[in-house]
């Protein structure tokens, strides 16, 4: 090995590089899982055709083809943003993967990095072949519609990335399987995802809560083609909290 | 890497306080390996962690090429190359996608293919690690450890659930890094291996080092004598019938040792006298003591305040 060579074989890839594989690698591993596959993709295209042919749940006073799109665009976010993103955490926690990454040239924050652009890329991917399939079905999603949808869906993803550090990185991988899915069932049925939250039980607390922020900031750009700014702010507050959670309590072991 | 007065305790819900380091001195300088030694929970991988800057000592200082690992930049940490035991590799990856995705991580990577070669790993490319066995895993592990060229290696117990060639392969992949000037740290139950690989040993208990020193000092000059006789014998008789320069132990039950330099035909006699007493088949052996026997009489100091009267046998499971 020459001089040069052996200087370069002592230096990390550049930081863009190390996180950009690290997305890769993390995407790949949660699209290739096909329990991830069906929450991700599968049961938010059955949600929007379901809610658009069937009629039901009944939407108004939204107009049903552009509520049923939120509904399915916010599903979406919460799927691959934290359940896959908890879970897939919590396996490579257990199988040591971390650990080794850790003492990598990535390190804890190409670690998370890594990951918070996995998540936004799936949500990209999500946003596009739903909004095709939306096409498909005869709504009409304009630029700034889909603009709107992909502020709404990264910052959604971004705040349910972190939820989904703070709890793939607190608790055993079994558990966090077990209350991923379980929360992620919660905000669809009861946690204003789907359904305003003035149509559901404690609506005013629900109203405040991260899933029902999302979908009502969601609602809001396949209906008006605008960004909430509360709900986005409020979105926003939920990320940091969040996020120092899961700095203070996220374990890499 | 150097390390001055570190130690680390755990403590938690589940792990009462628990002293995995205690006022550890440790230094290994380019083109050596040194081998840590000692039982399950001695705090060998926790002084692995430590060195890869995976945890943060309580206190003392840690610095490896420098640096302190805690607070590691991506230059350094691609300068250190780290392998846990069978630990670190997603079950549902394939070799290469593994290896190929630790080599993103360095701007000169090792060659994924000549590594592959040196690890005899050519068939298992493609097979995802969930199908591999126990060894084939240890040396993906390995292989991912010296992806990045290393000037420093932690290795966990490279060796263990390797069969004789994989053992061989992996001490010469670790004569390699030393010749190429590396420093290599390695923990191993397998003495032999230890003997054969190391520039030096550190004897690890309770999270304390007992020893450090050359395979070769640490073995002495000392004999052992292994004889039978009835389990749990009460051993006094023996030992007051025995220069003081000897140890007496019960190294599992219904086997006992006596450990010491100039084991003499008098020494002998009084031995069998013993075991005739006690129940014993009449069968003794005198050899050399091996690092086990070492490692074994130490761990049975330490833990009796100095003297040696029994210890557990080293096992040869996963650390702390």
């Amino acid at each position: 090995m020459s001089a040069e060579e052996r200087v370069r074989s002592r230096l990390a890839s550049p930081p863009w590089r190390r996180v950009l594989a690290a997305a890769w690698w993390d995407a790949r591993t949660m699209a290739g899982n096909p329990e991830q596959l069906l929450v991700t993709l599968i049961i938010p295209v059955v949600l929007l055709v379901a809610v658009v042919r069937s009629g039901l749940p009944d939407l108004s006073p939204l107009p049903q083809a552009e509520g049923g799109l939120a509904a399915a665009l916010s599903v979406a976010v919460v799927s691959s943003a934290f359940t896959g993103q908890s879970i897939a955490l919590a396996f490579d926690r257990r199988a040591g993967l971390l650990r080794v990454l850790v003492a990598s040239p990535l390190g804890r924050g190409g670690i998370v990095m890594g990951r918070l652009v996995a998540v936004l890329g799936l949500i990209v991917v999500q946003v596009g072949l739903i909004v095709a399939v939306a096409v498909g079905l005869g709504i009409e999603v304009g630029p700034s519609q889909v603009a709107s949808m992909g502020i709404v869906g990264a910052t959604g993803g971004l705040t349910f990335a972190a939820f989904g550090l703070w709890l793939g990185g607190t608790l055993r991988a079994e558990a966090v399987l077990a209350v991923a899915n379980l929360v992620w069932l919660a905000m669809i049925t009861v946690g204003g995802l789907v359904l305003p939250p003035d149509r559901l039980p404690g609506g005013a607390v629900v109203a405040v809560l991260p899933p029902s922020l999302l979908g009502e900031a969601m609602r809001q750009a396949t209906v008006n083609g605008v960004v909430e700014v509360t709900s986005i702010a409020g979105l926003a507050a939920w990320a940091v909290a969040a996020g120092v959670c899961a700095a203070r309590w996220l374990r890499w072991d | 890497m150097r390390l001055r007065g570190v130690s680390l305790a755990y403590s938690g819900r589940t792990d009462n306080h628990r002293q995995a380091l205690a006022e550890v001195e440790l230094s290994v300088g380019a083109g050596q390996i040194v081998a840590v030694c000692g039982r399950n929970g001695a705090g060998k991988t926790t002084l692995l962690d430590v060195l890869t800057g995976f945890r943060s000592p309580d206190s003392g200082t840690v610095r490896v090429l420098g640096v302190d690992p805690w607070r590691s930049s991506p230059d350094h940490r691609a300068r250190v190359g780290v392998g846990f035991a069978d630990t670190g590799l997603p079950p549902a990856a394939s070799v290469r996608r593994l290896m190929t995705h630790l080599a993103a991580m360095h701007r000169a990577p090792e060659r994924v293919d000549d590594l592959v070669d040196a690890l005899n790993l050519g068939g298992l490319l493609r097979r995802r690690i969930r199908r591999l066995s126990t060894g084939e895993r240890q040396r993906v592990t390995v292989a991912c450890a010296l992806i990045g060229r290393p000037d420093v290696l932690v290795l966990d117990e490279p060796t263990s659930a390797l069969d004789t060639a994989g053992r061989r392969s992996v001490l010469d992949l670790l004569a390699d890094a030393r010749s190429r000037g590396a420093a290599v740290v390695w923990t191993s139950h397998t003495l032999t291996d230890v003997a054969r690989a190391s520039d030096r040993v550190v004897v690890l208990e309770a999270g304390r080092v007992l020893a450090d020193e050359t395979p070769g000092d640490l073995a002495g000059a000392a004999d052992v004598v292994r004889f039978d006789a009835a389990p749990a014998r009460d051993m006094a008789g023996l030992s007051a019938a025995l220069p003081s320069r000897l140890a007496i132990r019960e190294a599992a039950p219904g086997r006992y040792e006596v450990v010491g330099e100039r084991v003499d035909a008098s020494v002998l006699a009084t031995v069998s006298t013993w075991q005739a007493a006690n129940a014993g088949s009449g069968r003794l052996s005198v050899g050399p003591r091996d690092l086990e026997d070492v490692l074994v009489g130490l761990v049975a100091d330490h833990a009796s305040g100095g003297v040696a009267a029994s210890a557990a046998p080293l096992s040869a499971t996963s650390g702390t």
